[in-house]
């Protein structure tokens, strides 16, 4: 059964409206319980987004870029063949094996726990 | 961006993106990842972004700026938050859905500040005496919520019925959660809403209030 707003001392009504702030889509929830209860009432539905989010390549204007990751000694021979290959994203095959790597990872860390 | 990059996001959970990101080996696996976050948070950012600025000028293009600042930062400080310690996949979605929720209010902060003519030196940069620990710890928050539906409608309307400066000055205080009149706002967000309000920070504790006030005559 849902609480009431009986008998509430001032501090925990601030708390209160604080709270209901950050779950009523007035702010964005901040901590986990505070996202649950957002989801809870405005659910995950998907909708149409503006033309300038339906792409990231924004992030990645050298103008405003700050994204890039110092990649530290990074292999030359993939730089190597990503520039002979000339592709601006990752063939597929090797998109499968980043995924199963990961889950791979995620498998022996789950097992060490 | 191909479709298979956009449907394969449903294989990965946040934190394995996030890891993607922190260890990709070149720069290609790097974008890749960073693809794979940017569409699997977006339409969680900008619905935020757009009920967040419902009730100010220009909702579209303030939900969107905020959206698009909320990635360009969070691509920033990744590299100082360690989520992998988060072994619940499920509870790693909402604490990094949380996590972004703090840059987007910061966002907004700023994007609306800016609006208001307020000039920021330091663009992106988010200047704060927490640590990044103290940061991520807080992202647990410490209690369920659990808020009667009869209050939150209540608190819809009073809020609607504000006036943009009443609701801007409310709303900064509740990001801080310092609406108690025994907290005070940071000295940052004070000197903000007196210079974007030219007034003092007595007149801006008074206002603050005479809100906080208005919505407890309503709601209690």
């Amino acid at each position: 059964m849902k609480a009431t707003t009986n008998n509430l001392n001032e501090q925990s009504k601030d708390k209160l409206i604080e709270k209901t702030l950050k779950t009523c889509g007035f702010l964005f929830p901040e901590t986990i319980a505070e996202v649950q209860e957002y989801e809870r009432l405005f659910g995950n539905t998907e909708f149409t987004l503006p033309l300038e989010l339906q792409d990231p390549t924004y992030l990645f204007d050298d103008s405003i870029c700050m994204c890039k990751v110092d990649l530290g000694d990074s292999s030359e021979s993939n730089f190597a063949m990503a520039a002979r290959d000339g592709l601006t994203v990752l063939p597929n095959d090797i998109q499968t094996k980043i995924i199963s790597n990961i889950m791979e990872e995620e498998l022996e860390k789950k097992d060490k726990i | 961006m191909s479709k298979h990059s956009e449907t394969s996001t449903a294989s990965l959970s946040g934190i394995q993106i996030i890891e993607g990101i922190k260890t990709a080996k070149n720069e290609k696996e790097l974008r890749f990842f960073q693809n794979q976050f940017f569409f699997k948070y977006r339409s969680y950012i900008y619905r935020g972004a757009v009920q967040m600025c419902l009730y100010f000028h220009d909702t579209d293009q303030l939900a969107l700026d905020i959206t698009q600042q909320t990635f360009i930062l969070a691509f920033r400080k990744l590299i100082d938050f360690d989520f992998s310690s988060e072994c619940d996949m499920q509870k790693g979605e909402l604490l990094i859905k949380a996590w972004l929720g703090k840059i987007s209010n910061n966002c907004f902060n700023k994007e609306y500040n800016r609006r208001k003519g307020f000039v920021y030196f330091d663009d992106l940069m988010n200047e704060t005496d927490v640590s990044d620990s103290d940061i991520f710890e807080s992202l647990y928050g410490d209690e369920s919520i659990d808020v009667p539906n009869e209050f939150r409608l209540k608190l819809n309307m009073v809020l609607s019925s504000l006036t943009d400066e009443q609701k801007h000055i409310i709303l900064t205080y509740a990001d801080e959660g310092c609406i108690n009149n025994n907290l005070h706002l940071s000295k940052q967000n004070m000197e903000m809403l007196c210079q974007i309000y030219q007034t003092s920070s007595a007149n801006i504790r008074q206002i603050k209030k005479r809100t906080l006030d208005k919505i407890k005559k309503v709601c209690f």
